[in-house]
Protein backbone atom coordinates (compact mmCIF):
# COMPACT_ATOMS: atom_id res chain seq x y z
CA UNK A 1 0.00 0.00 0.00
CA UNK A 2 1.48 3.36 -1.33
CA UNK A 3 -0.73 6.02 -1.38
CA UNK A 4 0.91 8.37 -3.55
CA UNK A 5 -0.58 11.57 -3.35
CA UNK A 6 0.01 13.80 -6.22
CA UNK A 7 1.15 17.43 -5.01
CA UNK A 8 0.62 20.78 -7.02
CA UNK A 9 -2.81 19.22 -8.76
CA UNK A 10 -5.23 21.17 -6.88
CA UNK A 11 -7.68 21.88 -9.58
CA UNK A 12 -10.07 24.78 -9.81
CA UNK A 13 -13.52 24.16 -10.40
CA UNK A 14 -16.07 26.70 -11.61
CA UNK A 15 -15.79 28.97 -14.68
CA UNK A 16 -13.04 31.03 -13.39
CA UNK A 17 -10.92 27.80 -15.00
CA UNK A 18 -11.79 28.19 -18.66
CA UNK A 19 -9.42 31.07 -19.10
CA UNK A 20 -6.77 28.96 -18.80
CA UNK A 21 -6.35 27.65 -22.38
CA UNK A 22 -3.83 25.41 -21.77
CA UNK A 23 -5.01 24.00 -18.41
CA UNK A 24 -2.63 20.48 -18.62
CA UNK A 25 -4.19 17.19 -16.96
CA UNK A 26 -2.30 16.14 -14.00
CA UNK A 27 -0.80 12.87 -14.01
CA UNK A 28 -3.15 10.19 -12.40
CA UNK A 29 -1.91 8.48 -8.76
CA UNK A 30 -4.94 6.19 -8.91
CA UNK A 31 -2.92 3.10 -10.51
CA UNK A 32 -0.10 2.77 -7.68
CA UNK A 33 -3.05 2.92 -5.17
CA UNK A 34 -6.07 0.75 -5.23
CA UNK A 35 -6.02 -2.88 -6.82
CA UNK A 36 -7.78 -2.41 -10.83
CA UNK A 37 -9.57 -5.52 -10.33
CA UNK A 38 -11.05 -4.16 -7.16
CA UNK A 39 -12.33 -0.97 -8.90
CA UNK A 40 -13.85 -3.45 -11.88
CA UNK A 41 -15.44 -5.31 -9.16
CA UNK A 42 -17.25 -2.74 -7.28
CA UNK A 43 -18.42 -0.94 -10.45
CA UNK A 44 -19.70 -3.43 -12.18
CA UNK A 45 -22.41 -3.87 -9.53
CA UNK A 46 -23.51 -0.05 -10.21
CA UNK A 47 -26.47 1.13 -12.38
CA UNK A 48 -25.83 2.27 -15.76
CA UNK A 49 -26.33 6.52 -14.88
CA UNK A 50 -23.80 6.35 -11.54
CA UNK A 51 -21.13 5.03 -13.91
CA UNK A 52 -21.88 7.64 -16.79
CA UNK A 53 -21.50 10.07 -13.73
CA UNK A 54 -18.46 8.32 -12.26
CA UNK A 55 -16.53 8.36 -15.57
CA UNK A 56 -15.31 11.49 -14.79
CA UNK A 57 -13.39 10.47 -11.60
CA UNK A 58 -10.49 9.87 -13.50
CA UNK A 59 -9.21 8.72 -16.72
CA UNK A 60 -8.73 5.06 -15.40
CA UNK A 61 -12.29 4.94 -14.51
CA UNK A 62 -13.43 6.24 -17.49
CA UNK A 63 -11.51 4.15 -19.68
CA UNK A 64 -12.35 1.16 -17.76
CA UNK A 65 -15.96 1.61 -17.74
CA UNK A 66 -15.86 1.49 -21.48
CA UNK A 67 -14.06 -0.94 -22.02
CA UNK A 68 -16.02 -4.00 -24.00
CA UNK A 69 -14.35 -6.50 -21.41
CA UNK A 70 -15.90 -4.54 -18.86
CA UNK A 71 -19.37 -3.63 -20.24
CA UNK A 72 -20.17 -7.48 -21.03
CA UNK A 73 -19.01 -8.16 -17.20
CA UNK A 74 -20.75 -5.33 -15.78
CA UNK A 75 -23.99 -6.84 -17.44
CA UNK A 76 -24.06 -10.32 -16.73
CA UNK A 77 -23.11 -9.34 -13.55
CA UNK A 78 -25.14 -6.30 -12.82
CA UNK A 79 -28.30 -8.34 -13.90
CA UNK A 80 -27.45 -11.20 -11.89
CA UNK A 81 -27.56 -8.80 -8.71
CA UNK A 82 -31.01 -7.90 -9.37
CA UNK A 83 -32.20 -8.71 -6.01
CA UNK A 84 -35.18 -7.45 -5.33
CA UNK A 85 -36.42 -7.90 -8.75
CA UNK A 86 -36.10 -6.84 -12.27
CA UNK A 87 -37.09 -3.19 -14.28
CA UNK A 88 -39.57 -3.37 -16.09
CA UNK A 89 -39.84 -1.71 -19.83
CA UNK A 90 -43.96 -0.63 -20.13
CA UNK A 91 -45.14 0.03 -24.05
CA UNK A 92 -48.87 1.31 -23.97
CA UNK A 93 -50.48 2.44 -27.14
CA UNK A 94 -53.82 4.39 -26.27
CA UNK A 95 -56.48 2.51 -28.75
CA UNK A 96 -58.51 5.89 -29.49
CA UNK A 97 -55.65 8.03 -29.81
CA UNK A 98 -52.49 5.53 -30.78
CA UNK A 99 -50.21 7.26 -28.71
CA UNK A 100 -47.99 5.38 -27.63
CA UNK A 101 -45.70 5.91 -24.35
CA UNK A 102 -42.53 4.22 -22.93
CA UNK A 103 -41.96 3.70 -19.21
CA UNK A 104 -39.79 1.75 -17.20
CA UNK A 105 -40.49 0.77 -13.83
CA UNK A 106 -37.91 0.26 -10.73
CA UNK A 107 -38.50 -2.10 -8.09
CA UNK A 108 -37.97 -0.30 -4.68
CA UNK A 109 -34.24 -0.54 -3.89
CA UNK A 110 -34.20 -1.37 -0.48
CA UNK A 111 -37.80 -3.19 0.90
CA UNK A 112 -38.57 -0.25 2.88
CA UNK A 113 -38.38 2.10 0.17
CA UNK A 114 -40.83 2.27 -2.61
CA UNK A 115 -40.90 1.25 -6.74
CA UNK A 116 -41.04 3.97 -9.12
CA UNK A 117 -42.68 4.61 -12.60
CA UNK A 118 -41.00 7.49 -15.16
CA UNK A 119 -41.69 7.50 -19.02
CA UNK A 120 -38.85 7.53 -20.47
CA UNK A 121 -38.18 9.83 -23.66
CA UNK A 122 -39.03 7.77 -26.30
CA UNK A 123 -36.86 8.12 -29.54
CA UNK A 124 -38.86 6.46 -32.13
CA UNK A 125 -40.21 9.26 -34.48
CA UNK A 126 -43.93 9.88 -32.68
CA UNK A 127 -45.49 10.92 -36.15
CA UNK A 128 -45.35 7.28 -36.93
CA UNK A 129 -48.67 5.79 -34.79
CA UNK A 130 -47.75 2.32 -35.05
CA UNK A 131 -44.72 0.88 -32.83
CA UNK A 132 -43.71 -2.57 -31.78
CA UNK A 133 -41.23 -3.61 -29.50
CA UNK A 134 -38.85 -6.40 -29.55
CA UNK A 135 -36.16 -7.39 -27.40
CA UNK A 136 -34.40 -6.38 -25.06
CA UNK A 137 -31.26 -7.82 -25.80
CA UNK A 138 -28.15 -6.98 -23.66
CA UNK A 139 -29.82 -3.89 -23.15
CA UNK A 140 -30.93 -3.02 -26.01
CA UNK A 141 -34.30 -2.70 -27.37
CA UNK A 142 -35.54 -2.68 -31.21
CA UNK A 143 -38.99 -0.57 -32.14
CA UNK A 144 -40.30 -0.43 -35.51
CA UNK A 145 -43.51 -0.12 -37.70
CA UNK A 146 -45.62 -3.02 -38.10
CA UNK A 147 -46.56 -4.83 -40.07
CA UNK A 148 -43.55 -4.61 -42.72
CA UNK A 149 -40.72 -3.69 -40.13
CA UNK A 150 -39.26 -0.81 -41.14
CA UNK A 151 -38.66 2.27 -39.45
CA UNK A 152 -36.27 0.38 -37.22
CA UNK A 153 -34.67 1.60 -34.41
CA UNK A 154 -32.46 0.49 -31.69
CA UNK A 155 -32.38 1.94 -28.57
CA UNK A 156 -30.40 1.53 -24.77
CA UNK A 157 -32.99 2.98 -22.57
CA UNK A 158 -30.35 3.16 -19.87
CA UNK A 159 -27.55 4.96 -21.70
CA UNK A 160 -30.39 7.52 -23.52
CA UNK A 161 -28.96 6.60 -26.74
CA UNK A 162 -30.42 5.53 -29.90
CA UNK A 163 -30.14 4.62 -33.83
CA UNK A 164 -32.31 4.67 -37.24
CA UNK A 165 -31.47 0.84 -39.14
CA UNK A 166 -30.73 2.06 -42.90
CA UNK A 167 -34.07 0.75 -44.59
CA UNK A 168 -33.85 -2.11 -46.53
CA UNK A 169 -34.53 -2.32 -50.02
CA UNK A 170 -36.36 -5.73 -50.24
CA UNK A 171 -40.16 -6.03 -51.01
CA UNK A 172 -42.23 -8.16 -49.92
CA UNK A 173 -44.46 -10.08 -52.30
CA UNK A 174 -48.03 -9.61 -52.22
CA UNK A 175 -50.01 -12.38 -51.89
CA UNK A 176 -46.84 -14.61 -50.70
CA UNK A 177 -46.41 -12.48 -47.56
CA UNK A 178 -48.04 -11.79 -45.02
CA UNK A 179 -46.18 -9.37 -42.92
CA UNK A 180 -42.87 -9.19 -41.28
CA UNK A 181 -41.96 -10.29 -37.92
CA UNK A 182 -38.78 -9.02 -36.11
CA UNK A 183 -36.26 -10.37 -34.03
CA UNK A 184 -33.15 -9.01 -32.17
CA UNK A 185 -30.35 -11.46 -31.73
CA UNK A 186 -26.58 -10.56 -29.94
CA UNK A 187 -23.58 -12.34 -31.46
CA UNK A 188 -21.31 -12.66 -28.15
CA UNK A 189 -18.33 -13.97 -30.48
CA UNK A 190 -18.57 -11.18 -32.40
CA UNK A 191 -19.90 -8.72 -30.06
CA UNK A 192 -22.64 -7.50 -32.46
CA UNK A 193 -26.47 -7.47 -32.40
CA UNK A 194 -28.46 -8.51 -35.17
CA UNK A 195 -32.00 -7.18 -36.59
CA UNK A 196 -33.89 -10.12 -38.23
CA UNK A 197 -36.26 -9.10 -40.75
CA UNK A 198 -38.86 -12.14 -41.81
CA UNK A 199 -41.57 -11.84 -44.32
CA UNK A 200 -43.30 -14.55 -43.66
CA UNK A 201 -45.52 -16.37 -46.15
CA UNK A 202 -49.23 -16.89 -45.29
CA UNK A 203 -50.02 -20.00 -43.32
CA UNK A 204 -50.28 -23.04 -45.90
CA UNK A 205 -47.49 -21.82 -48.10
CA UNK A 206 -44.81 -24.12 -49.26
CA UNK A 207 -42.22 -20.57 -50.22
CA UNK A 208 -39.72 -20.22 -47.73
CA UNK A 209 -39.69 -16.92 -46.03
CA UNK A 210 -37.68 -13.83 -46.91
CA UNK A 211 -35.27 -13.54 -44.15
CA UNK A 212 -32.30 -10.78 -43.84
CA UNK A 213 -30.09 -9.92 -40.87
CA UNK A 214 -28.59 -6.43 -40.30
CA UNK A 215 -25.56 -6.05 -38.24
CA UNK A 216 -23.85 -3.91 -36.55
CA UNK A 217 -20.29 -4.52 -37.99
CA UNK A 218 -21.44 -4.42 -41.65
CA UNK A 219 -24.56 -1.55 -40.85
CA UNK A 220 -26.02 -3.08 -44.11
CA UNK A 221 -29.11 -5.49 -45.07
CA UNK A 222 -27.66 -9.45 -45.99
CA UNK A 223 -29.95 -12.11 -47.24
CA UNK A 224 -30.03 -15.18 -45.12
CA UNK A 225 -30.36 -18.77 -46.70
CA UNK A 226 -33.68 -20.23 -45.33
CA UNK A 227 -34.76 -23.52 -46.61
CA UNK A 228 -37.01 -24.15 -43.06
CA UNK A 229 -40.93 -23.50 -44.46
CA UNK A 230 -42.40 -21.98 -41.40
CA UNK A 231 -45.81 -19.31 -40.77
CA UNK A 232 -44.84 -17.19 -37.87
CA UNK A 233 -48.45 -15.79 -36.57
CA UNK A 234 -46.37 -12.67 -34.83
CA UNK A 235 -45.10 -9.09 -35.58
CA UNK A 236 -41.82 -10.01 -33.22
CA UNK A 237 -40.31 -13.09 -31.72
CA UNK A 238 -41.90 -14.19 -28.60
CA UNK A 239 -38.87 -14.18 -26.49
CA UNK A 240 -35.29 -13.89 -26.32
CA UNK A 241 -33.27 -16.16 -23.91
CA UNK A 242 -29.35 -14.74 -23.78
CA UNK A 243 -29.25 -13.54 -27.33
CA UNK A 244 -31.26 -15.73 -29.07
CA UNK A 245 -34.78 -14.87 -30.41
CA UNK A 246 -37.41 -17.59 -30.14
CA UNK A 247 -40.95 -17.49 -32.06
CA UNK A 248 -43.96 -19.57 -31.53
CA UNK A 249 -44.29 -20.87 -35.51
CA UNK A 250 -46.28 -23.31 -37.76
CA UNK A 251 -45.18 -25.32 -40.51
CA UNK A 252 -47.45 -27.67 -42.94
CA UNK A 253 -45.33 -30.56 -44.63
CA UNK A 254 -46.75 -34.38 -45.40
CA UNK A 255 -47.23 -34.95 -41.55
CA UNK A 256 -50.45 -31.73 -41.89
CA UNK A 257 -50.07 -28.42 -40.18
CA UNK A 258 -48.70 -28.23 -36.65
CA UNK A 259 -47.11 -25.71 -34.66
CA UNK A 260 -43.61 -25.91 -33.64
CA UNK A 261 -41.05 -23.58 -32.08
CA UNK A 262 -37.95 -21.20 -34.21
CA UNK A 263 -35.23 -20.07 -33.09
CA UNK A 264 -32.10 -18.23 -34.64
CA UNK A 265 -28.49 -19.88 -34.15
CA UNK A 266 -26.63 -16.73 -33.77
CA UNK A 267 -23.34 -18.34 -34.26
CA UNK A 268 -24.13 -20.54 -37.81
CA UNK A 269 -26.71 -18.12 -38.59
CA UNK A 270 -29.68 -20.25 -39.76
CA UNK A 271 -33.14 -21.01 -37.92
CA UNK A 272 -33.58 -24.30 -35.93
CA UNK A 273 -37.05 -25.56 -35.63
CA UNK A 274 -37.60 -26.99 -32.34
CA UNK A 275 -40.26 -29.51 -31.70
CA UNK A 276 -43.46 -27.82 -29.53
CA UNK A 277 -44.04 -30.86 -27.27
CA UNK A 278 -47.47 -31.29 -26.04
CA UNK A 279 -48.25 -30.69 -22.22
CA UNK A 280 -49.97 -34.48 -22.06
CA UNK A 281 -52.98 -32.62 -20.29
CA UNK A 282 -55.92 -31.78 -23.06
CA UNK A 283 -57.54 -29.49 -22.26
CA UNK A 284 -54.06 -27.26 -20.80
CA UNK A 285 -53.68 -25.79 -24.85
CA UNK A 286 -52.93 -22.51 -24.49
CA UNK A 287 -49.34 -21.65 -24.42
CA UNK A 288 -47.13 -18.64 -23.58
CA UNK A 289 -43.53 -18.56 -24.07
CA UNK A 290 -41.53 -17.07 -20.80
CA UNK A 291 -38.18 -16.44 -20.04
CA UNK A 292 -37.38 -17.74 -16.61
CA UNK A 293 -33.58 -17.15 -15.03
CA UNK A 294 -31.67 -17.78 -18.09
CA UNK A 295 -34.04 -20.33 -19.73
CA UNK A 296 -36.41 -20.59 -21.78
CA UNK A 297 -39.71 -21.24 -20.05
CA UNK A 298 -43.48 -21.27 -20.86
CA UNK A 299 -47.15 -21.29 -19.16
CA UNK A 300 -49.53 -23.40 -20.08
CA UNK A 301 -53.30 -22.99 -19.45
CA UNK A 302 -57.03 -23.98 -19.32
CA UNK A 303 -58.01 -21.95 -22.35
CA UNK A 304 -61.06 -21.23 -20.26
CA UNK A 305 -59.36 -20.28 -17.01
CA UNK A 306 -55.83 -18.64 -17.13
CA UNK A 307 -56.24 -17.52 -13.06
CA UNK A 308 -54.32 -21.11 -12.57
CA UNK A 309 -51.23 -22.67 -15.05
CA UNK A 310 -48.38 -24.60 -15.51
CA UNK A 311 -44.74 -23.38 -15.53
CA UNK A 312 -42.34 -25.02 -17.63
CA UNK A 313 -38.95 -24.68 -18.39
CA UNK A 314 -36.99 -26.05 -21.62
CA UNK A 315 -33.25 -27.12 -21.68
CA UNK A 316 -31.74 -28.48 -24.53
CA UNK A 317 -30.92 -31.97 -23.07
CA UNK A 318 -33.82 -32.86 -21.54
CA UNK A 319 -36.62 -30.78 -23.22
CA UNK A 320 -39.65 -29.86 -21.53
CA UNK A 321 -39.86 -29.91 -17.80
CA UNK A 322 -42.93 -28.97 -15.40
CA UNK A 323 -41.51 -26.66 -12.71
CA UNK A 324 -44.18 -26.08 -10.90
CA UNK A 325 -48.01 -24.50 -10.92
CA UNK A 326 -49.22 -21.36 -9.93
CA UNK A 327 -52.48 -20.25 -8.95
CA UNK A 328 -55.21 -19.49 -8.70
CA UNK A 329 -54.43 -15.63 -8.22
CA UNK A 330 -57.88 -14.12 -7.55
CA UNK A 331 -58.67 -11.21 -10.00
CA UNK A 332 -56.52 -12.17 -12.75
CA UNK A 333 -58.65 -12.11 -16.12
CA UNK A 334 -55.18 -12.72 -18.44
CA UNK A 335 -51.45 -12.98 -18.10
CA UNK A 336 -49.14 -11.19 -20.04
CA UNK A 337 -45.80 -12.55 -19.05
CA UNK A 338 -43.38 -13.11 -16.39
CA UNK A 339 -39.66 -11.69 -14.99
CA UNK A 340 -36.81 -13.84 -14.77
CA UNK A 341 -37.86 -14.23 -11.82
CA UNK A 342 -40.79 -15.92 -11.68
CA UNK A 343 -43.10 -12.73 -11.46
CA UNK A 344 -46.02 -12.76 -13.25
CA UNK A 345 -47.48 -9.31 -15.17
CA UNK A 346 -50.98 -9.50 -15.41
CA UNK A 347 -54.86 -7.71 -16.12
CA UNK A 348 -57.64 -7.89 -13.91
CA UNK A 349 -60.79 -7.59 -14.98
CA UNK A 350 -61.00 -3.88 -15.35
CA UNK A 351 -57.86 -3.80 -17.23
CA UNK A 352 -54.98 -2.76 -15.07
CA UNK A 353 -52.10 -4.32 -15.51
CA UNK A 354 -50.65 -5.53 -11.89
CA UNK A 355 -47.52 -7.51 -10.99
CA UNK A 356 -48.29 -10.90 -8.87
CA UNK A 357 -45.53 -12.84 -6.63
CA UNK A 358 -46.56 -16.62 -7.72
CA UNK A 359 -45.68 -17.75 -4.27
CA UNK A 360 -47.99 -16.05 -2.29
CA UNK A 361 -50.30 -15.30 -5.41
CA UNK A 362 -50.30 -11.58 -3.76
CA UNK A 363 -50.11 -8.16 -5.54
CA UNK A 364 -46.63 -7.26 -5.88
CA UNK A 365 -47.38 -3.29 -7.36
CA UNK A 366 -49.38 -2.20 -9.92
CA UNK A 367 -47.79 -0.99 -13.35
CA UNK A 368 -50.93 -0.03 -14.75
CA UNK A 369 -49.79 3.68 -16.76
CA UNK A 370 -52.64 6.45 -15.86
CA UNK A 371 -52.57 7.76 -19.48
CA UNK A 372 -53.44 4.76 -21.21
CA UNK A 373 -56.22 2.96 -19.30
CA UNK A 374 -58.14 1.36 -22.59
CA UNK A 375 -54.78 0.72 -24.03
CA UNK A 376 -52.30 -1.39 -25.17
CA UNK A 377 -49.36 -3.29 -22.94
CA UNK A 378 -46.51 -4.45 -23.58
CA UNK A 379 -44.28 -5.51 -21.17
CA UNK A 380 -40.69 -6.41 -21.02
CA UNK A 381 -38.52 -7.87 -18.16
CA UNK A 382 -35.27 -5.28 -18.56
CA UNK A 383 -31.78 -5.38 -17.45
CA UNK A 384 -29.74 -2.46 -18.07
CA UNK A 385 -26.50 -2.26 -20.42
CA UNK A 386 -23.94 -0.07 -21.44
CA UNK A 387 -23.78 -1.81 -24.95
CA UNK A 388 -23.96 0.70 -28.04
CA UNK A 389 -23.95 0.22 -31.18
CA UNK A 390 -21.77 2.51 -33.49
CA UNK A 391 -23.78 5.46 -34.94
CA UNK A 392 -26.03 5.58 -31.68
CA UNK A 393 -26.68 9.41 -30.79
CA UNK A 394 -28.35 10.95 -27.68
CA UNK A 395 -32.17 10.38 -27.68
CA UNK A 396 -33.48 14.04 -28.21
CA UNK A 397 -37.17 15.22 -26.36
CA UNK A 398 -39.58 15.09 -29.15
CA UNK A 399 -41.15 18.29 -29.66
CA UNK A 400 -44.99 18.16 -27.90
CA UNK A 401 -46.09 20.71 -31.34
CA UNK A 402 -45.26 17.01 -33.41
CA UNK A 403 -47.09 15.03 -31.09
CA UNK A 404 -50.01 17.18 -31.20
CA UNK A 405 -49.67 17.50 -34.77
CA UNK A 406 -49.96 13.54 -35.36
CA UNK A 407 -52.88 13.48 -32.49
CA UNK A 408 -54.65 15.93 -35.48
CA UNK A 409 -53.70 14.37 -38.28
CA UNK A 410 -55.06 10.73 -36.87
CA UNK A 411 -57.97 12.36 -35.91
CA UNK A 412 -58.83 13.73 -39.65
CA UNK A 413 -57.82 10.64 -40.54
CA UNK A 414 -60.32 8.43 -38.46
CA UNK A 415 -63.26 10.98 -39.73
CA UNK A 416 -62.28 10.74 -43.20
CA UNK A 417 -62.63 6.81 -42.93
CA UNK A 418 -66.00 8.03 -41.52
CA UNK B 1 -9.46 -29.82 2.60
CA UNK B 2 -11.50 -28.73 5.54
CA UNK B 3 -12.99 -32.23 6.56
CA UNK B 4 -9.38 -33.58 6.22
CA UNK B 5 -8.19 -30.73 8.85
CA UNK B 6 -10.49 -31.36 11.33
CA UNK B 7 -10.34 -35.07 10.96
CA UNK B 8 -7.12 -35.08 12.15
CA UNK B 9 -6.49 -35.68 15.79
CA UNK B 10 -4.64 -32.64 16.99
CA UNK B 11 -6.28 -29.32 14.97
CA UNK B 12 -3.71 -27.75 13.68
CA UNK B 13 -3.01 -23.92 13.84
CA UNK B 14 -1.57 -21.38 12.10
CA UNK B 15 0.19 -18.10 12.95
CA UNK B 16 -0.90 -15.16 10.75
CA UNK B 17 1.23 -11.73 11.05
CA UNK B 18 -0.03 -8.71 10.38
CA UNK B 19 1.91 -5.58 8.64
CA UNK B 20 2.84 -4.15 12.12
CA UNK B 21 4.15 -7.74 13.31
CA UNK B 22 1.79 -8.60 15.63
CA UNK B 23 0.66 -12.18 15.58
CA UNK B 24 -2.70 -13.93 15.51
CA UNK B 25 -2.87 -17.99 16.07
CA UNK B 26 -5.94 -19.50 14.30
CA UNK B 27 -6.87 -23.12 13.46
CA UNK B 28 -5.96 -24.07 9.71
CA UNK B 29 -9.69 -25.14 9.05
CA UNK B 30 -10.73 -21.64 9.86
CA UNK B 31 -7.51 -20.19 7.99
CA UNK B 32 -7.83 -22.07 5.08
CA UNK B 33 -11.03 -19.87 3.37
CA UNK B 34 -8.20 -17.64 2.10
CA UNK B 35 -7.40 -19.27 -1.09
CA UNK B 36 -4.41 -17.60 -0.56
CA UNK B 37 -3.16 -19.61 2.81
CA UNK B 38 -4.98 -22.75 1.56
CA UNK B 39 -2.38 -22.71 -1.53
CA UNK B 40 0.77 -21.79 1.45
CA UNK B 41 -0.28 -24.92 3.39
CA UNK B 42 -0.86 -27.40 0.63
CA UNK B 43 2.45 -26.15 -0.42
CA UNK B 44 3.68 -27.17 3.17
CA UNK B 45 4.61 -23.37 4.47
CA UNK B 46 2.04 -24.18 7.21
CA UNK B 47 4.43 -24.58 9.84
CA UNK B 48 6.38 -21.18 9.95
CA UNK B 49 4.68 -18.34 10.49
CA UNK B 50 2.42 -16.49 7.57
CA UNK B 51 3.38 -13.05 6.80
CA UNK B 52 0.76 -11.01 5.75
CA UNK B 53 3.29 -7.91 4.75
CA UNK B 54 -0.09 -5.69 3.43
CA UNK B 55 -2.13 -6.48 5.99
CA UNK B 56 -2.66 -4.05 8.90
CA UNK B 57 -3.67 -5.94 12.21
CA UNK B 58 -6.80 -3.79 12.53
CA UNK B 59 -8.11 -4.86 8.96
CA UNK B 60 -6.59 -8.62 9.94
CA UNK B 61 -8.64 -8.52 13.41
CA UNK B 62 -11.88 -7.83 11.50
CA UNK B 63 -11.30 -10.87 8.27
CA UNK B 64 -9.88 -13.10 10.96
CA UNK B 65 -13.79 -12.15 12.83
CA UNK B 66 -15.00 -12.76 9.47
CA UNK B 67 -13.37 -16.19 8.74
CA UNK B 68 -14.19 -17.17 12.62
CA UNK B 69 -17.73 -16.50 11.63
CA UNK B 70 -18.43 -18.01 8.51
CA UNK B 71 -16.65 -21.25 9.72
CA UNK B 72 -18.55 -21.83 12.98
CA UNK B 73 -21.09 -24.52 12.34
CA UNK B 74 -23.18 -23.61 15.25
CA UNK B 75 -24.65 -20.20 13.42
CA UNK B 76 -27.37 -20.58 11.32
CA UNK B 77 -27.91 -18.62 7.72
CA UNK B 78 -29.91 -15.86 9.28
CA UNK B 79 -27.55 -15.50 12.14
CA UNK B 80 -24.60 -15.04 9.33
CA UNK B 81 -26.62 -12.90 7.21
CA UNK B 82 -27.07 -10.14 10.36
CA UNK B 83 -23.48 -10.63 10.64
CA UNK B 84 -22.23 -9.88 7.67
CA UNK B 85 -24.80 -6.61 7.83
CA UNK B 86 -23.37 -5.29 10.71
CA UNK B 87 -19.84 -6.78 9.99
CA UNK B 88 -19.69 -3.63 7.03
CA UNK B 89 -21.00 -1.39 9.38
CA UNK B 90 -17.93 0.54 9.37
CA UNK B 91 -16.33 3.42 7.73
CA UNK B 92 -16.10 2.89 3.69
CA UNK B 93 -12.01 3.54 4.16
CA UNK B 94 -11.75 0.72 6.58
CA UNK B 95 -14.36 -1.55 4.41
CA UNK B 96 -11.41 -0.54 0.94
CA UNK B 97 -8.64 -1.83 2.98
CA UNK B 98 -10.69 -4.78 4.25
CA UNK B 99 -11.58 -5.26 0.61
CA UNK B 100 -7.67 -5.18 -0.05
CA UNK B 101 -6.90 -7.85 2.16
CA UNK B 102 -9.69 -10.08 0.88
CA UNK B 103 -8.23 -9.38 -2.76
CA UNK B 104 -4.83 -10.53 -1.43
CA UNK B 105 -6.13 -13.33 0.64
CA UNK B 106 -8.80 -14.53 -1.85
CA UNK B 107 -11.63 -15.07 0.31
CA UNK B 108 -14.26 -14.58 -2.36
CA UNK B 109 -17.19 -14.12 -0.32
CA UNK B 110 -15.60 -11.55 1.68
CA UNK B 111 -14.75 -9.33 -1.05
CA UNK B 112 -18.12 -9.82 -2.81
CA UNK B 113 -19.60 -8.68 0.18
CA UNK B 114 -17.19 -5.79 1.06
CA UNK B 115 -17.85 -4.93 -2.81
CA UNK B 116 -21.43 -4.66 -2.72
CA UNK B 117 -21.16 -2.65 0.62
CA UNK B 118 -18.48 -0.10 -1.21
CA UNK B 119 -21.26 0.05 -4.25
CA UNK B 120 -24.19 0.88 -2.05
CA UNK B 121 -22.19 3.26 0.00
CA UNK B 122 -21.06 5.39 -2.97
CA UNK B 123 -23.95 5.39 -5.44
CA UNK B 124 -25.71 8.17 -4.43
CA UNK B 125 -21.98 10.00 -4.23
CA UNK B 126 -20.54 12.89 -6.29
CA UNK B 127 -17.58 12.57 -8.23
CA UNK B 128 -15.73 14.24 -6.43
CA UNK B 129 -16.31 12.55 -3.16
CA UNK B 130 -15.44 9.29 -5.15
CA UNK B 131 -12.24 10.17 -5.66
CA UNK B 132 -11.42 11.10 -2.18
CA UNK B 133 -12.64 8.08 -1.06
CA UNK B 134 -10.35 6.58 -3.49
CA UNK B 135 -8.05 8.84 -2.91
CA UNK B 136 -7.55 9.96 -6.40
CA UNK B 137 -6.32 13.07 -8.51
CA UNK B 138 -8.19 13.76 -10.98
CA UNK B 139 -6.23 13.69 -14.06
CA UNK B 140 -8.84 15.76 -16.62
CA UNK B 141 -8.46 19.11 -17.28
CA UNK B 142 -11.06 20.97 -16.23
CA UNK B 143 -12.24 21.21 -19.91
CA UNK B 144 -12.26 17.44 -19.91
CA UNK B 145 -14.49 17.03 -17.21
CA UNK B 146 -17.19 20.00 -18.49
CA UNK B 147 -17.38 17.54 -21.79
CA UNK B 148 -18.53 14.09 -19.70
CA UNK B 149 -20.66 16.23 -17.62
CA UNK B 150 -21.86 17.63 -20.81
CA UNK B 151 -22.46 14.42 -22.74
CA UNK B 152 -24.83 12.75 -19.87
CA UNK B 153 -25.92 15.77 -17.41
CA UNK B 154 -28.49 13.81 -16.55
CA UNK B 155 -26.50 11.68 -14.98
CA UNK B 156 -25.76 14.45 -12.15
CA UNK B 157 -28.64 15.59 -11.54
CA UNK B 158 -31.07 14.67 -8.33
CA UNK B 159 -29.59 15.08 -4.25
CA UNK B 160 -26.16 14.16 -4.68
CA UNK B 161 -24.61 13.25 -1.21
CA UNK B 162 -21.29 15.07 0.10
CA UNK B 163 -20.55 13.51 2.67
CA UNK B 164 -16.90 11.51 2.64
CA UNK B 165 -18.88 8.49 4.83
Amino acid sequence: MAPAKGKGNVKKKGKGSSKITKSRAPESTSDSYFPREIISNILSRLPVNILLRFRCVCKQWRNLISKPNFIAAHFSHYSALQRSGSSILIGTRHYESSHHVLSLYTPPPEPESSSSIVELDSPFPCFFPHMYIVGPCNGIVCLFQPPWGDLITLWNPAMRQSRMVKLSESEPIMGVHCWASIGLAFDPQENDFLVLRIFTAVPTSTVPNHVEMWSTKSFGWKKLKSEVVFHIPGHTSNVNVKGVPYWFATVTDEFGWRPVLVRFDVGKKVFEKLPMLGTGERNKKHQQLVVLGDSLGKFTFDERDESHFDVWVMDDEDGWTKKYNVGPIHGLERTMGCLRNGDIVAKNKEEEVFLFDPVTCSVKANLSIDSSKNGAYMIFDYSESLMLTGGMLPVKKQNARDKLARKKLTRACVDFML
Amino acid sequence: MAEAASSTIEKNNLTLKSSYGDEFVLEESIAIQSVTIKNMVEDGCSSSVIPLSKVDTGTLIKVIEYMKMHSSTSSNEEEIQNFDKEFVRISIKTILNILEAANFLDIRSLLDLCAEAVANRIKNKTPEVVRKIFNITSDFTPEEEAEIRNETPWAFEGDLDHSLD
